[in-house]
């Protein structure tokens, strides 16, 4: 518990709760898609279950990645240099999160809006099960974010369940919140390319401080906030989304 | 259940086989690590 006594334990928490809630918002999207093959009264239970059990796999999962990134003895040798389990995830999960990040700009940009097909009806079992796979599958990135951002499994953990925490209760709110202010999302993506360039780097032996990473999206996110507050409101640009109902 | 699976990542898989391909690479580096510690030990 010490490592909540440490101010930049607070910053890290801050700066991935950020990411957590900001990214995760787009995956509501599908889950509201998926709960709506139930009666509207099923809907609600079934999000708030699908989304709890959800949270158990994503720390499940945090446990699991940071228990194979503690592998540090080399198995691939390349040019002189010894390269462990831990720095192959790390380069992979970099690439991934490079990849990943410009992926998702260029769709909210450029790339098309799909319609969800014609949903049939579905048992609440099912859908809940629907849910937590979808859930554990977007959440790959947000646990490469974790990893990235800092070392201590505790922040990592709470970060989660405050992130979906939100999203089961204020989902709609923050929805609007982003739409009105796309600015944050593509600004959490370009943070996403910055983790993923540090994630990198870190694979191939050079150790960065995340204090780098917490001062330039702290500074970011200043500069936004001011331009939020003494800018005068204009119509902002539509973000396309992946999928819609 | 196999054929459910199937219906849903054909349902999805445009916006969901990136992060499975992370995941079967992850899933084969814990065996790699299995494997090797197992040869080594």
């Amino acid at each position: 518990m010490d490592i909540l006594l440490d101010p930049s334990s607070w910053v890290a928490l801050l700066t991935l709760t950020f990411l957590e809630i900001v990214l995760g918002i787009d995956n509501i999207i599908f889950i509201s898609i998926v709960s709506n093959k139930l009666p509207d009264s099923q809907q609600q239970k079934a999000r708030t279950w699908g989304l709890s059990l959800a949270l158990l796999m994503r720390v499940g999962m945090l446990l699991a990645i940071t228990w194979i990134i503690k592998f540090k003895e080399p198995v691939l040798t390349v040019f002189e240099t010894g390269f462990s389990i831990r720095d192959i995830i790390l380069a992979l999960g970099g690439l991934f999160l490079l990849y990943k990040s410009t992926m998702e700009i260029h769709q909210k940009m450029e790339g098309a809006t799909h319609k969800a097909g014609s949903s049939k009806k579905a048992s609440l079992q099912s859908v809940i099960l629907q849910i937590i796979m979808l859930d554990i599958i977007f959440s790959f990135d947000s646990i490469l974010t974790a990893v990235g951002l800092t070392e201590e499994l505790l922040l990592m953990i709470i970060a989660v369940v405050i992130s979906i925490g939100v999203m089961l209760l204020y989902a709609k709110k923050i929805s609007e919140f982003i739409g009105q202010h796309p600015t944050l999302e593509i600004l959490a993506l370009s943070f996403l390319i910055l983790i993923g360039f540090m994630l990198l780097i870190e694979a191939l032996h050079y150790h960065v401080p995340k204090g780098y990473i917490y001062f330039a999206v702290f500074f970011s996110l200043m500069v936004e906030l001011i331009n939020m507050r003494i800018r005068k409101p204009k119509k902002p640009v539509k973000l396309h989304k992946r999928i819609e109902e | 259940m196999i054929k459910w699976i199937r219906e849903l990542y054909g349902q999805y898989k445009e916006y969901v086989r990136v992060d499975l391909l992370m995941y079967g690479v992850l899933i084969l580096m814990i065996l790699i690590y299995v494997v090797i510690s197992a040869l080594t030990s």
